[in-house]
């Protein structure tokens, strides 16, 4: 037997060049060169040749399988080829299009976030109006009749009193103001709840500062309290170390510093570690300094809030009995908190609403 | 408040270097803002709260040091009570009298004679500067050094000068010191040279014909203290907080002498601290210690505070060792004695006004012996009995429907100028206006969010961003109520669409029955604008927001519709429970109509009279378009409905569903004269 392998590779040649995809292809590479393809065929008969032409037909069977090697990988590229030839290849690289989503307002979102964290550790959300009694936004949270607070310096008074203004129906017999702060609304719930309550209070509040990139003269805040019969500051510390971590980072470092509130004894102001700068030595004066922190200002800590045990005055005042209870609030600047997480350097892009702005967050 | 560290050292020993000292007293409640280099010293700048007047002095800030750092206080090796004096001349007895003694409760006024006013010695001047004070002459230089050191403000008088305007009729001339309310037709000029009108609500220090200085806030030019003065009289006084924090607003003048007597100083010391001055003055000054007069009484009460211990524990979570409470109080000044198991007698000292009760006396342990030392723990925390507002859930719904549809969430000042309401065409008649606004831009309470709505929109459109949607969540305040309200904002929708908006986040709330009805208002654009209700509650307003408005905020847009709902109103028809009601088993058919009806006949009138047939498979009546043409002719209009017809039961066969479209078009027909196309 033997082979002719001139006409053998022309009938391999046009063979291979009509088969249309890899599947076909793959069958003529198995028909010649698998392991009992054609070319198994022409070298198993090797043996049965004079030993004088064994090298020249083992040299044109070598030639053979080389060239149908060739002719296979070929056609294969071209296949592959011709394939992507007939789709049209979408470009990926096009930007999408991206629908109109709205946003939510960077200070909702934070009041959010920081209520979010209270009401899962069993906190209730309580509002307060805006336009407050006097006894509410002072008397009733120990600020004396004489403390500076009370001036037109410092709290906006409203100006008829003909114009009571009244959410619900109980109207006390004094100056209606803008609440300077979100406390009043301690008074509001203690005044018709019985402990245990533990409430969050966000909301708007005012004061009499000009406008300036740091200064508002209205702005937000969350006031939370916990008021039962054991309450201790020790649960303050932890409470608050819970919000920092989950706000800030599981990182954080926080300090309580002693601080004075009317309605709050022992109080504190809590500091947390700098964000930006994570240094936390206390300014160097001397001599030449490096750059400030541009958030701490070199310090290594940012005061996020106030904070305390609720004073006895308060109790008395909301008509609790002397030491039936104990219980701690704390308060916070809701702007700053969000200028201090998104790094905000103006206090106005808040109430300006250019979208540019909304959109970032 | 400045102080220097080496001030510091005159009166407690410091081993601290000035960072750590200063991080000390930091934690202990004297927030140290900033700290210093000047010369061979250190300047602290501490922040104190308005309770502890007694920290607005180097003694008291070095007594918490003592207290903090476990070091003795050393002011009596420093300050020393002096004598009555002497009356060397015959130069007249003073009399002192206090008018007003709640204004003035305590005076004293000490007589040095023969002094000599030169420059300060080097070293007071730099402390003085080093705090930021100009350096005068030795006699104002040591009043306000002694101001600084104990925390009584001083005031130091030409003697010689009072009573000058008159001439002394003998020797023996009674002269008077007197410390009354001002009269309404006087007038001082004060060291400053500012001539100020004096009103009866100013407390004064006079002499028998006029005012010599304001008590408690800045002397008199004509009194004051110069090269040429022989004679002074040091005043040491306690003047009421109120009275003088009234007459530094007042006159707009507030001194480092003001500062302290609005928060009050230690009034049992006012002698004292004289005496340390008038030390000073005959050690630098030269002169002669002259006699001392006092007019009303530094008498303090006695303050003795119950203490029982362990509440400390009770309140702070942490037991603290009844020996460190007791040297916490002996390092703070205070007398400690036992009265009981764990409980002791405390005695306040005078210059201590803030306490007054136990718990004011557990905070100076807890302060003393450090926050830090207080340990974290998580309370057990109780379902409360307060329940949340249903309005909070009815926010986050319309929060999210609204972002849904694209809308963006604006927060807007609520305090606006009557100018910008003007211009938005809102009523002024019974807004909420402000006693003491800071400027005309915040006059009024908002009545409306539309304003700032409109701002919001403004500022975008100037930003270049076109077509976009605000929403804002906000109390508005108006005829003496507070309410909550929801406004909205659409640049690029039509009226339909805002409407849709508005129908879809009323059903999201639940809400059931309600009706826009064509209505009036100021701001909308007539018949174009309509009220929203419940029954007969209003609960909003939508329209398209006249051009002349835009125009006046200079919005350079046309086609803005709005919407306004007043959540507070609709609260009682909310309605979140909410029902599976199952799924068709068979298929609908559905069947649209054209009909042309006449101007005047409202889409819900065609819808009424299709309902009031009650068809039981006609499942939805569908609005498809509104069509007007010459060919339909004047006073006319095509209205296209899509009806879609189901039974529960069975497919509905095409004989079925033709008998209803005929008894609806004969209804139609017959009673609102629609013809069908
Ligand atoms: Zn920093």
């Amino acid at each position: 037997m033997s082979f002719d392998f001139t006409a053998l590779e022309e009938e391999a040649r046009q063979k291979i060049a009509q088969a249309q995809d890899a599947a076909l292809l793959e069958a003529l590479r198995i028909q010649y060169l698998g392991r009992k393809g054609l070319l198994a065929e022409i070298t198993a008969i090797i043996p049965t040749l004079p030993l004088e032409a064994r090298p020249e037909y083992g040299k044109n069977a070598n030639l053979l399988k080389n060239k149908l090697n060739q002719l296979l990988e070929a056609r294969a590229r071209q296949i592959k080829e011709d394939a992507t030839a007939l789709f049209e290849q979408f470009d990926f690289t096009l930007p999408g299009a991206i629908p109109q989503a709205g946003t939510a307002h960077p200070i909702a979102q934070t009041v959010k976030e920081i209520s979010d964290i209270f009401t899962k550790l069993g906190f209730v959300i309580a509002e307060g109006p805006e336009v407050e009694t006097e006894f509410n936004n002072f008397t009733g949270l120990n600020i004396p009749l004489d403390h500076p607070a009370r001036d037109a310096f410092d709290t906006f008074y409203i100006k008829s009193p003909s114009h009571q203004v009244t959410r619900s129906p109980e109207k006390e017999k004094n100056r209606f103001l803008l609440r300077s702060h979100t406390s009043p609304v301690q008074i509001r719930v203690m005044k018709k709840h019985k402990p245990p309550l533990a409430v969050i209070v966000p909301g708007k509040v005012y004061r009499p500062d000009a406008v300036d990139a740091s200064h508002s003269f209205m702005f937000h805040q969350i006031e939370g309290f916990l008021v039962d019969e054991d309450v201790k500051f020790s649960d303050l510390k932890g409470i608050l170390s819970v919000l920092a971590k989950k706000l800030f980072s599981r990182n954080i470092k926080m300090r309580f510093r002693p601080h004075f509130f009317p309605f709050t004894e022992p109080s504190a102001e809590v500091d947390i570690s700098c964000i930006l700068c994570k240094s936390h030595q206390v300014t160097k004066s001397q001599g030449h300094q490096e750059k400030r922190c541009s958030v701490c200002g070199g310090k290594g800590w940012l005061e996020i809030m106030g904070c305390g045990m609720i004073h006895p005055n308060v109790f008395a005042n909301v008509g609790y009995p002397k030491g039936a209870y104990t219980g701690f609030a704390f308060g916070m600047g809701v702007d700053r908190i969000a200028m201090l997480k998104y790094g905000i350097n103006d206090i106005r892009l808040f109430y300006e609403n250019d979208l540019r702005f909304l959109r970032q967050f | 408040m400045k102080v220097t560290y080496n001030w510091l050292k005159d009166f407690v020993d410091i081993t601290l270097k000035p960072e750590a000292l200063a991080d000390k007293l930091t934690m202990a409640g004297l927030e140290v803002k900033a700290i210093d280099a000047f010369d061979d010293d250190f300047v602290f700048e501490i922040e104190i709260t308005s309770n502890r007047p007694d920290w607005l002095s180097v003694i008291g800030i070095a007594r918490e040091i003592a207290a903090i750092t476990g070091k003795k206080l050393k002011i009596a090796k420093t300050r020393r009570t002096m004598d009555e004096g002497r009356r060397t001349k015959d130069d007249g007895r003073w009399t002192v009298t206090i008018e007003d003694k709640a204004a003035c409760p305590f005076y004293s006024a000490r007589i040095i004679r023969d002094v000599k006013v030169e420059p300060s010695p080097t070293w007071m001047v730099k402390r003085l500067q080093a705090i930021g004070l100009r350096p005068v002459n030795n006699i104002v230089d040591i009043t306000n050094y002694v101001l600084f050191t104990t925390g009584q403000p001083l005031h130091a008088f030409d003697v010689d000068k009072i009573n000058s305007h008159h001439v002394t009729a003998s020797p023996r001339h009674q002269r008077k010191i007197i410390v009354r309310r001002a009269r309404n037709t006087e007038e001082i000029i004060t060291i400053d040279g500012v001539i100020r009108r004096l009103t009866p609500e100013i407390l004064v220090i006079a002499d028998e014909k006029n005012p010599i200085a304001i008590a408690g806030i800045m002397g008199g030019e004509e009194t004051e203290v110069h090269g040429s003065t022989r004679n002074i009289l040091l005043e040491s006084a306690y003047f009421s907080p109120l009275v003088t924090r009234g007459a530094s607003r007042l006159l707009g003048i507030s001194s480092d002498s003001s500062y302290r007597f609005e928060r009050s100083v230690d009034k049992a010391s006012v002698v004292e601290n004289s005496d340390y001055a008038a030390k000073l003055i005959i050690t630098h000054a030269g002169g002669e210690l002259g006699e001392l007069y006092k007019a009303g009484s530094p008498k303090t009460q006695k303050k003795i505070i119950t203490f029982n211990v362990s509440s400390v524990k009770r309140l702070l979570g942490q037991e603290i060792a009844l020996s460190k409470v007791k040297s916490i109080f002996k390092a703070l000044e205070f007398k400690v004695a036992a009265s009981g198991k764990n409980v002791l007698k405390i005695e306040v000292p005078a210059f201590r006004q803030d306490v007054t009760s136990e718990i004011d006396v557990i905070e100076e342990v807890c302060r003393i012996a450090g926050y830090d030392t207080i340990p974290l723990s998580i309370p057990a925390i109780k379902l409360s009995a307060l329940q949340e507002d249903l309005l909070l859930t009815i926010q986050e719904k319309i929060r999210e429907t609204l972002m849904g549809v694209g809308a963006h969430e604006v927060i807007t000042y609520s305090l606006v100028s009557e100018e910008s309401l003007r211009k938005a065409r809102v009523s002024l008649a019974s807004v909420i206006r402000l006693q003491n606004p800071l400027s005309m831009e915040q006059e009024v309470l908002r009545p409306t969010l539309l304003w700032g709505l409109l701002t919001s929109l403004r500022c975008n459109v100037e930003s270049g961003s076109r077509k976009c949607s605000f929403f804002e969540i906000g109390d508005c305040f108006n005829q003496g109520v507070e309410f909550r309200a929801l406004g909205l904002i659409a640049d690029g929708r039509e009226l339909l669409e805002v409407k849709g908006i508005v129908e879809l986040l009323l059903e999201k709330l639940g809400l059931c029955g309600v009706e826009f009805f064509n209505s009036m208002n100021a701001s909308y654009k007539e018949g174009q604008t309509a009220g929203i209700r419940i029954g007969d509650k209003e609960i909003g307003t939508i329209g398209r927001v006249k051009e002349e408005i835009l125009a006046d905020c200079k919005i350079d847009l046309a086609n803005i519709i709005a919407a306004e709902l007043n959540l507070e109103n609709l609260k009682p028809f909310v309605n979140f429970q909410k029902i599976y009601g199952g799924l068709p088993i068979y298929p609908s058919v559905t069947r649209d109509i054209s009909l042309v009806i006449n101007e005047g006949i409202v889409y819900q009138k065609i819808v009424g009279a299709i309902d009031a047939l009650s068809l039981e498979n006609l499942e939805h009546i569908r609005y498809k378009g509104l069509y007007r043409s010459e060919e339909i002719g004047k006073g006319k209009k095509s209205l296209t409905l899509s009806l879609e017809f189901r039974s529960p039961e069975r497919t509905l066969t095409d004989a079925e569903v033709n008998a209803y479209l005929e008894e609806i078009i004969r209804k139609l027909s017959l009673e609102l004269q629609a013809v069908i196309r």
